[in-house]
């Protein structure tokens, strides 16, 4: 009885040194953070170049139309773009973009997440009314990116770091150190925050699939296998017409796919417990999403949604991954390396023959009259 | 200053605090969010919406009970039209409707990664009748009425003396009345020759047919139910943010 009164008093101390010490470990996840940064960095690219052109209108000048619901928005990023020229708001766009590429690439990944983050909310902030939840994830998985250390793979900052070290003891100044999104706190802080980050991003993803898959199987359609059917149809979401009435035709078909969303969005938290239900639900999510993108037109949300499964794939995933991609991409980089000159000289004959005929002609041309 | 990332000494106990610290503020932030994103309950109400929304708002503010894909049954459509001053001959004439929908659906077609814009004027649509569905019969008919003489606040107080207790529906609704006025207005002025003077929208809904109809039913033999709005006063963009909008319509 002593015992037990024991350790029930100890238990709680148990606890926090438990804790503390998956705090303080070598960063974990680190491949799958640097997956998600690359997917939502992509994410963030991709809905900006698709809006590039209708930029003034959905977001600059011509957007005024959108005042009053703006208003009532409270980020203090919207001041950033307030009553700017078409001009200063390309620039910012531009400067957004090249982030997104920047934070994508790993390069000076943690100045590329801040002007990522800001510029993401200043500008799709602007025009409330055509935004979506997937700007609600995007920022909210950009927040959680700068406590995390994401540019540990697969990123230009990574390579940099590595050349340093094999050609330096490894040791520079902080801030240049800060510039090259390195680490400049000490191990236990960065790995602290890296953990914090991780807890703070993966319970939310739990959190969003849990109360979509809630509210979703309340609903007699999802029930009934049949609630993508309807959605299928209206345009904004029925990009290939054909395509959609193909798969609403099957009423099987339906029925499978609107089930497959339902569950792995109702249990993806518990089935990620167990190393076979979590990868047959990470597998299912990605598969789903990629389907959806093209059936329902939504790219670049789902390509966040998949950045943020890409969170729960084992390190060992993913570097058995990383092994069978550089394996496989070897061959094309050698045939390449040789052929270069080669390459060269096809692209400049296949240029003399059409764009410099062209331009010659063009010239010529003005030169006439 | 220079700083190394091997070799550090084991966490001191002050360090494994902070960290630890942090560590329960995360865990705190998404029991708050579990709450926000949870169905209104007793529990909830002991927390208070209000202080979980000035929580959220406006970085963390989400809602997933329409994650995608969810299921959508109601297809919407946006009509306007236009008065138009000819100053040069002082006439006034009215424009035809427009179907800024339909444009809408042609861009969308076939493209995997539709602009945002393409989604205006339904979006427009579909908060309107979201909005008509807070406002209580009397109130439905004076939006009806016309305004272009009289400004739309006298409308306000007018939806407010129909209908006092549905106060939030009718500032939601005045909201959309003049975003829907203005970017009816600018559409209205890129498309016509002369002076828009006022504008008339009026907004479509039908909703798809059963999947038990699929054989015999689709959404194309549905006809809208439509509600026409009163003339409101045409609104005046900048020549800036007109000329940017003239090169949206005419692409």
């Amino acid at each position: 009885m002593i015992e037990l009164g024991h350790r029930l008093i100890e238990a709680p101390r148990r606890w926090v040194v438990a804790a503390e010490e998956w705090l303080l470990a070598e960063p974990r996840a680190i491949h799958g953070a640097a997956l998600c940064r690359i997917g939502t960095a992509l994410s963030v690219l991709g809905l900006l170049v698709a809006n590039f052109s209708s930029r003034d209108v959905w977001v600059g000048q011509a957007s005024i139309w959108a005042q009053p619901v703006r208003e009532l928005s409270q980020f203090p990023e919207l001041a950033l773009l307030d009553g700017v020229s078409g001009d200063i708001l390309t620039a910012f766009y531009a400067v957004t973009i090249a982030a997104a590429l920047a934070m994508a690439l790993g390069w000076h990944t943690k100045a590329a997440n801040i002007v990522t983050l800001v510029g993401f909310i200043a500008i799709v902030a602007q025009n409330p009314v055509v935004g979506d939840e997937g700007d609600n994830l995007l920022r909210i998985t950009l927040l959680w990116l700068l406590l995390m250390q994401t540019a540990d793979f697969w990123s230009l900052d990574a390579r940099r770091r590595e050349r340093r070290v094999a050609a330096t003891d490894g040791s520079v100044s902080a801030m240049r150190q800060a510039w090259d999104g390195e680490r400049v706190f000490p191990p236990w802080l960065s790995a602290g925050l890296h953990h914090v980050g991780l807890i703070g991003l993966i319970t939310q993803t739990i959190l969003l699939f849990t109360a979509g898959g809630l509210d979703k199987v309340s609903q007699g359609v999802w029930q009934r296998g049949t609630a993508l059917y309807s959605t299928m149809q209206l345009p904004e979401f029925r990009p290939y017409p054909g395509l959609s009435d193909a798969v609403s035709s099957s009423s099987v078909v339906l029925a499978l796919l609107t089930y497959v969303v339902l569950l792995t969005q109702l249990f993806f938290g518990p089935l990620l417990l167990n190393p076979i239900t979590r990868r047959i639900v990470l597998f299912l999510t990605i598969a789903v999403n990629i389907v959806l993108a093209v059936l329902l037109a939504l790219p670049w949300s789902s390509l966040a949604f998949i950045a943020l499964t890409g969170l729960f794939v084992s390190g060992e995933t993913y570097e058995r991954l990383d092994e069978w991609l550089r394996a496989t991409a070897a061959p094309v980089g050698d045939w390449l390396v040789l052929r270069w000159y080669d390459m060269q000289d096809l692209s400049a004959a296949v240029l003399d023959r059409t764009l410099w005929a062209v331009v010659d002609r063009v010239r010529a041309g003005a030169s006439r009259r | 200053m220079s700083v190394t990332s091997t070799d550090m000494p084991a966490p001191r106990p002050w360090q494994r605090r902070i960290v630890v610290a942090l560590a329960v503020l995360a865990v705190g932030h998404s029991v708050v969010l579990a709450f926000w994103l949870s169905p209104q309950s007793p529990v909830r109400q002991v927390i208070g919406g209000r202080a979980l929304a000035t929580y959220v708002n406006p970085y963390f503010e989400q809602s997933w009970s329409g994650l995608a894909p969810n299921a959508q049954f109601v297809d919407e459509s946006f009509l306007v039209r236009a008065q138009v001053r000819d100053d040069d001959a002082g006439k006034n004439r009215v424009t035809a409707w427009v179907d800024i929908t339909a444009a809408e659906n042609d861009a969308l077609r076939h493209d995997l990664d539709p602009a945002r814009t393409h989604l205006m004027a339904r979006k427009l649509a579909t908060n309107l009748n979201g909005a008509m569905f807070g406002l209580n019969a009397k109130q439905r008919a004076l939006v009806r009425e016309t305004y272009t003489k009289d400004p739309t606040t006298l409308l306000r107080g007018r939806l407010l003396a129909a209908g006092a207790d549905r106060r939030a529906a009718v500032e939601t609704y005045m909201t959309y009345d003049l975003m829907a006025t203005r970017f009816a207005s600018m559409y209205a002025q890129a498309r016509v020759e002369g002076r828009v003077i006022a504008v008339q929208y009026r907004v479509g809904r039908r909703t798809v047919p059963p999947v038990s109809e699929v054989a015999t039913s689709s959404l194309r033999d549905k006809d809208f139910r439509w509600f026409t709005f009163g003339y409101r006063l045409g609104y005046r963009a900048s020549f800036e943010a007109q000329s940017a909008f003239d090169d949206y319509v005419k692409d």
